[in-house]
């Protein structure tokens, strides 16, 4: 009996066995690392960044418009937008974190240009947005205070400068950088470029005392060897695609709507026809069954039409380049490039900020070429294009030339930079139709989020109270533009 | 019935005289419980003052050796009076028990597989045979639970192998066989091995199981050899069923064909013809006549046009509607067939059961199909005198070739045929599914931008899912006293499962998930899970035997694992080869590992005294390896309580039995691995580099477990004689102080904070009623209906917050939130000034996901040799989003889309209206919520006419919910049996020692006003099998 009852306790101890691990094993992630590296974070950064969705933009901004169904960037019916690059902000903060902890100052710089980066982009969209409270939640700021729009750009115009100023070849070359192989010279010309965007965003406030504006832009032309600046579409700060993985391919690559429900938007098909522009024959496909290359091939959609309507017109209009739909590499996607740089300093120099180097003529010209190299147009074409009359360069006009170029070159690249400065300028005229919504109107913003509604709800409300008499309306003209 | 008494008793002697032994002798008999001969389950049967006894078999017999002179037999049976019945020389002894103090006895399983009389029990459970599983059999038994529980809802699935969704009181609840906790997902579970199944509604119920038990516990007790009469007893059972028409199959208009605005000319599929690449079936009207054509139609070319030799263009065919049941056409007759042969024994030292079954499912979609082989061994040994041990291992293997996708997407036939085709096409004309010349590489089909052949997908996409199920475990209990008992044991279940999936070349599908050149994708996943428990058991019967007292403590151990692997190739080389090795870019792989191990100690005392007052207390301590010291460690105790009012006071005689009992307990559950540790979440490869990203939820350092306070009080009620009875509960639940992911201001840089808090409240009530409206000695009725509602409210959000996602304190927060109409204070749709109907700018809560109440009644009438059941069951209440519908009119294959009104459409003329009204003066606001905060609108009525087609993208292209959202309300006539068994008389001259024969039905109607969906198992834009009617056979019997 004695045994048997040993027996069973045996068996007993024998089934508990299998606790062959300690409480701390388990505290360890297999499928997850708890460390990282400030390289291995700025390859996640730069994909987030770089790697967008071209494509909504381009129906806001009339290059595209899409007729499956109605869609609110083609019909302007859009209400709120995302926090969503807050997120990014949280890569970038932690990048910073571990580069200030090995003492290395190019992450340091490059958090700073992505911070100017994705903070502008929020305040560009909504208005006032959380910028010197923010990223704070593990100091235990849960509802961070929103920052008017001034002391935003003061601020990320600074950044800029200590980016410029941290960013250096001799600190070493840059791991897990996707976008300039390491080389933190092209970097710091890329930063100098962001800054002279922002300051031509803030064209509306170019005599504010707070921003200097003017004396900004004029030092950073003076001093190339400071501020150095993009010298070519090499420079360009762009993400180039690739096949390893599907994942790496275009964003857009075997999109089945971008290939059979999305036309060229009519108004930039009319710009480009109106001056003979030959990016059209790489920006679209001639109408089914005509020849390639031949303006009269082409035809836009208007985007202001219903649905169904802009259906009808799409037997006769010009779908997007197949390479869009058909090439996994297609193109790069350009953040910022040279040829926006030129626009940018051409349009400062017409307006008086800064005397030079070069002319605004110059810089205008420099900027298209640049933009017909890119793509894949050659020299004589592009000589006979700059002299077409609607093209040279009229300092009386200078503003719509720009504005109106820069549009053109900016066809799936950039983000939303053309709508921006289309809100800014007026520049070219968006269609708007009877599928309009919002009352005929392009809107001017978004709605801030429904979250900060339901968690940051009294700092939205004292902005909005600050911005827009209290009222979230996407028509509401926040502090840039006015 | 009298003469059946004598036709058993004639089969008992028959049997007994074969195996009638010199020193001991054989007696049989039947154990009864009532004038009608209900036999009694489980009866004890014991030789008087010595060790050897027996349990009656389902149908109430048993067999038990004798030996000696003058021998007596005690027949003991939970609720029932004992009886001792002294052998003359009879070998037969049939007994009719006698009702004990009006307390029916029925005995449940309960947690750690401890089987207790129901009365005792302070919490609600509630029992189904196995034989109410194993005639209408489904493919997976969980689905044939449906209707049968109160509070138990499955949403059972038309799918092949698609798992039905099992909630108990609301929530994903714990699976228990024969006491040990297993995962499963019931496919690896043969219904002819199943017992019985008890479910365990409450926490407080299964609080034993600790943090699994959480949401109470379904408890399936399997077959156990029993002692047949000649000690071996083989039965074999097969179930057949055949398809029998649909219930629910979705309808396409018959008189348009492919295109946009009447338009249509295929090309190339691609955009190269007019509207080819489009997609839509919003082209030219069908079957129009034309002279100057050679078939008197109207001819266009055609996605199956031949190619002119001369010309090399597609020759026009006759624009003809050719079809009008494409996807009745495409899919077949389904067919399920499951067999069972089992043979078991039991002696007084020993008992097992071998049992072999296969379920082969033939599925609606050609060339798929599902089969599952179940091998199950068990067996107890009486060691010695006070040492028995229990063992049983079961191997299942799942295999299916080929099983259906139910996405919505291009991999689905659905999709492509109910959707997008066309009715000019022809699916028979789509067989030969590749291009000539090139077989393999480049699939035919009637649009290339969008749609791939049925055909094609359903003989070359093909998924397949393999898994190797073993679930084995054993037991030992020693007696060290009569009352001192002692358990060990331990379970194992492993699940190795292989899936993959080979897309073949010019697959189509949406972006990066298109294969121009196929791909090849596999898993491979090891689940493994061991559970052992020590237990020991002290039993004490004090003052006379009017107080009893079992006092039982223990520890357990519980070890989780998951491996898995994942790789895909990028593109094929060679197609067809479906290898890694074959990829164009390096394959891609990636693995995991969750681990988990649970150290507990519990115990749990039971009191009762005489038949009146039943206490029980549990407690438990878990030590967690998915938290962090302290947290790690949490008790969690339980209180119940059983009053027997008709034993404390004198009832009026129309009350048999009246039970109040309650319940409380207070659970812990402990996360998923890995869950509250802090780390890096590997990002995209960018050209093979690495990258990394921090998640957004910032974990609180003090991660405390989930925690669940459950009360529930219920009655139990028996009139006239037991005839009627009811069971009625109401549970609440708080479930506080969960891990949750509470959101904060993005700006902070994180979504949300990984915190406890927050409370919600579950609540419901749940209703067994039976009733026996019929009762003579060869005819009987019973009727069991059950009753159920559970609903979630939110009582706190951590942080003090008000109001989230639309849900504020106090409110259910199953709310369905979508896209809804301005509309007039008498409910009429606004309209734009051009005719168009207007949205409000914020989505609104439209309804409440949950169904409101949730019933089942099973009928069955026993007529001599026959019985008949059938159970209806349903759901009343809740919203679903009918995304099959929206995309019908989207597609132009509605129905409904089949008028004049679009004729006028294709011709430019705006002649629909829409019965609204338009504002004339003022304006009307919404908050952020959608609710209307302020309206000095004036209205007139809608005059401006709308193209139609127009209408129909503005109404459900839009993705507007509230112009889709249906009722989901259904019921069923779920199954429906008429068995014949055979009278033991015939059976004489036959090998067969029982034999019943049965029609069945399962799924024979559904009642509901959702159009095209069978609202049971799906919502949204799931594109599921049509719902199918079984009509079958089942034959059951024993040698």
């Amino acid at each position: 009996m004695k045994q048997n009852a040993t027996l069973v306790l045996l068996a007993a101890l024998l089934a508990m066995l299998p606790s062959c691990h300690d409480q701390d094993y388990y505290q360890v992630n297999p499928n997850a690392p708890s460390t990282a590296t400030p390289a291995l974070l700025l390859t996640g950064i730069c994909v987030n960044v770089f790697n967008i969705w071209p494509v909504d933009p381009a129906y806001a901004a009339r290059h595209l418009t899409y007729y499956e169904r109605p869609n609110s960037n083609v019909n302007y019916g859009w209400t709120t937008s995302s926090f969503g690059p807050y997120a990014t902000l949280r890569q970038v903060e932690n990048m910073n974190e571990l580069a200030v902890a090995n003492g290395d100052k190019n992450y340091q710089g490059l958090a700073k240009l992505f911070r100017a980066v994705l903070f502008s982009e929020l305040t560009l969209t909504f208005g006032e947005i959380p910028y010197s409270q923010a990223m704070k939640a593990e100091e235990g700021i849960d509802e961070p205070a929103y920052d008017t729009q001034e002391d935003i750009f003061v601020g990320l115009l600074n950044e800029l400068e200590e980016a410029n100023a941290l960013l250096d070849v001799a600190n070493g070359s840059i791991g897990g950088d996707i976008i300039y192989g390491g080389d933190a010279s092209q970097w710091k010309k890329a930063v100098n470029a962001f800054r002279l965007r922002l300051l031509i965003y803030l064209s509306k406030k170019e005599d504010n005392s707070k921003l200097n504006i003017k004396q900004q832009f004029q030092q950073i032309l003076d001093n190339p060897d400071k501020y150095p600046l993009m010298e070519g579409n090499d420079d360009n700060a762009q993400l180039t695609y690739n096949t390893s993985a599907t994942d790496n391919y275009y964003p857009t690559f075997n999109n089945l709507s971008l290939s059979s429900l999305v036309s060229l938007e009519k108004g930039m098909v009319k710009l480009l026809k109106d001056r003979q522009d030959p990016r059209l024959f790489d920006y679209g496909d001639p109408i089914q069954g005509m020849p390639a290359n031949d303006f009269n091939s082409y035809e836009g959609v208007d985007a202001g039409l219903v649905v169904s309507d802009q259906q009808n017109a799409a037997v006769n209009a010009s779908k997007i380049n197949r390479r869009y739909v058909n090439d996994e590499v297609n193109e790069p996607m350009v953040l910022i490039g040279y040829s926006e740089q030129e626009f940018l300093i051409a349009e400062g120099i017409a307006r008086g900020w800064a005397s030079g180097p070069g002319t605004a003529a110059g810089h205008y010209n420099t900027g298209i070429r640049a933009s017909m190299l890119q793509r894949g147009l050659g020299g004589p074409a592009i000589d006979g294009y700059l002299n077409k009359p609607l093209v040279k360069f009229d300092p009386n006009i200078y503003l719509e030339q720009i504005i109106t170029q820069k549009y053109l070159s900016l066809f799936m690249a950039s983000g939303w930079v053309p709508f921006f400065e289309q809100r800014r300028t007026g520049f070219p005229s968006f269609s708007i139709g009877p599928a309009t919504l919002n009352n005929g109107q392009i809107p001017k913003r978004w709605l801030y989020p429904q979250d900060e509604y339901d968690n940051n709800r009294g700092n939205l409300q004292d902005a909005l109270q600050r911005q827009f008499g209290g009222d979230d309306d996407v028509n509401g003209v926040m502090w840039i533009l006015e | 019935m009298k003469r059946t008494n004598f036709l058993l008793s004639f089969l008992f002697l028959f049997l007994a005289s074969n195996f009638a032994l010199a020193q001991t002798r054989t007696v049989t008999g039947r154990v009864t419980t009532d004038e009608a001969g209900t036999a009694a389950l489980g009866a004890t049967i014991m030789v008087k003052n010595t060790d050897f006894g027996t349990v009656t078999d389902p149908d109430g017999n048993y067999t038990v050796e004798v030996a000696g002179t003058a021998p007596v037999l005690v027949f003991s049976f939970v609720g029932f009076v004992t009886q001792e019945v002294p052998i003359g020389v009879s070998n037969i002894v049939n007994v009719m028990l006698v009702e004990d103090a009006k307390v029916l006895g029925e005995v449940v399983v309960t947690a750690l597989g401890i089987k207790k009389e129901k009365a005792k029990l302070g919490y609600a459970t509630q029992e189904v045979q196995g034989e109410n599983l194993q005639k209408a059999t489904e493919a997976n038994v969980a689905s044939n639970l449906a209707g049968r529980v109160a509070g138990l809802t499955i949403y059972t699935k038309t799918n092949l192998y698609e798992n039905p969704e099992i909630q108990l009181r609301g929530r994903n609840t714990l699976v228990v066989i024969d006491g040990i906790p297993t995962q499963t997902d019931f496919w690896n579970i043969s219904p002819n091995d199943i017992e019985s199944v008890s479910v365990l509604k409450g926490t407080a119920a299964a609080a034993l199981y600790g943090s699994l038990g959480i949401n109470g516990a379904i408890m399936v007790t399997t077959k156990r050899g029993k002692k047949g009469s000649d000690g071996m007893e083989v039965s074999f059972n097969t179930s057949n069923q055949w398809q029998a028409g649909f219930l629910k199959i979705p309808e396409v208009q018959t008189e348009y064909g492919m295109g946009w605005n009447g338009q249509y000319a295929f090309k190339d599929g691609k955009g190269g013809g007019l509207f080819d690449d489009y997609g839509y079936v919003y082209g030219p009207k069908l079957n129009q006549p034309d002279p100057t054509t050679a078939s008197g139609f109207v001819e266009l070319p055609q996605w199956n046009s031949p190619r002119d030799p001369v010309t090399g263009e597609l020759v026009p065919l006759p624009w003809i509607s050719r079809s009008s049941s494409n996807l009745d056409k495409f899919l077949r007759n389904q067919f399920i067939t499951t067999n069972n042969l089992s043979i078991a024994g039991k002696s007084e030292r020993s008992d097992y059961r071998l049992s072999l079954s296969h379920m082969y499912q033939k599925g609606q979609v050609p060339n798929t199909q599902l089969n599952s082989t179940t091998a199950t061994l068990s067996g107890g040994l009486k060691l010695t005198k006070r040492m028995k041990a229990e063992a049983s291992i079961s191997y299942n293997r799942q295999y299916s070739p080929n099983y259906p996708s139910a996405g919505y997407g291009a991999d689905n036939y659905f999709y492509n045929i109910v959707l997008w085709m066309g009715p000019e096409v022809d699916i028979n004309d789509m067989q030969e599914y590749w291009q000539p010349g090139k077989e393999g590489t480049q699939q035919k089909t009637y649009n290339y931008t969008w749609y791939n052949n049925p055909w094609y997908l359903a003989n070359e996409y093909l998924k397949s899912w393999t898994s190797n199920v073993i679930v084995g475990q054993a037991n030992v209990t020693y007696d060290f006293t009569k009352d001192l008992k002692f358990m060990v044991r331990s379970g194992i279940t492993t699940n190795n499962t292989f899936t993959d999936r080979k897309t073949p070349y010019s697959f189509i599908y949406y972006s990066n998930g298109a294969s121009p050149f196929g791909n090849y994708w596999l898993r491979r996943d090891e689940t493994f899970q061991i559970i052992s428990d020590a237990l020991l058991t002290y039993n004490k019967s004090l003052l006379g035997g009017d107080l009893e007292l079992t006092v039982s403590g223990g520890a357990s151990h519980r070890f989780n694992g998951l491996g898995r692997v994942t790789s895909n190739t990028v593109g094929l080389n060679i197609p067809g080869h479906y290898n890694l090795r074959n990829s164009i870019a390096p394959a891609q792989t990636t693995n995991e590992l969750y681990e988990k191990e649970v150290k507990s100690v519990y115990g749990y005392a039971d009191l009762s005294y005489k038949r009146m007052v039943y206490v029980g207390i549990t407690g438990r301590n878990d030590w967690t390896s998915a938290l962090q010291k302290p947290y790690n460690s949490f008790f969690y105790p339980s209180a119940t309580l059983g009053l027997v009012f008709s034993e404390m006071f004198k009832m009026p005689d129309f009350i048999s039995y009246l039970k109040l009992r309650g319940a409380w307990a207070d659970v812990s559950t402990d996360p998923d691995p890995y869950n509250t540790l802090r780390t890096y979440a590997i990002g995209q490869r960018w050209d093979g580099d690495l990258s990394l990203g921090l998640p957004g939820s910032l974990i609180a350092p003090d991660i405390r477990p989930n925690q669940t306070i459950s009360q529930e009080y219920g009655t139990e009620l028996k009139l006239l004689k037991s005839r009627i009875g009811l069971d009625f509960t109401y549970f609440t639940y708080d479930d506080q102080n969960f891990i949750v992911q509470a959101p904060v201001s993005q700006a902070t840089g994180y979504d949300s904070r990984l915190v406890n808090g927050g409370i919600v409240n579950r609540k419901g009530v749940e209703v067994v009623l039976s009733v026996t409206p019929v009762k003579t000695s060869n005819f009987r009725w019973d009727i069991s209906a059950n009753y159920s509602h559970a609903y979630s409210y939110r009582k706190e959000y951590y942080g003090g917050d008000t109001l989230l996602g639309g849900v504020k304190i106090g409110e259910r927060i199953d709310v369905y939130r979508g896209w809804a109409w301005q509309r007039s204070p008498d409910g009429k749709i606004v309209v734009d000034a051009n005719g168009h109907p207007m949205w409000i700018d914020h989505p609104i809560n439209l309804g409440h996901l949950d169904p409101d109440w949730v019933w089942g009644v099973n009928n069955s009438f026993t007529w001599k040799n026959f019985s008949f059941s059938f159970l209806f069951d349903g759901r009343v209440g809740g919203v679903m989003y009918n995304g099959v519908e929206a995309k019908l009119y989207e597609g132009g294959t509605h129905p409904n889309t089949a008028n004049h009104y679009r004729d006028e459409s294709y011709a430019g003329e705006a002649t629909w209206l829409i019965d609204g009204v338009v504002v004339t003066d003022g304006a009307a606001e919404w908050d952020i919520q959608g609710n209307l905060v302020s309206d000095t609108r004036q209205f007139a009525p809608n005059t401006t006419k709308v193209k139609y087609i127009d209408y129909l993208f503005d109404t459900y292209v839009n993705g507007i919910d509230e112009s889709v959202l249906d009722d989901r309300t259904f019921f069923k006539l779920r199954e429906a049996t008429i068995t014949w068994q055979a009278p033991s008389g015939w059976l004489q001259k036959t090998p067969f020692k029982s034999l019943n024969f049965s029609i069945v039905g399962r799924n024979l109607m559904l009642f509901t006003k959702v159009p095209f969906m069978d609202p049971d198992g799906f919502t949204g834009q799931l594109l599921n099998e049509p719902t199918y009617r079984n009509i079958g056979v089942n034959l059951n019997c024993g040698f």
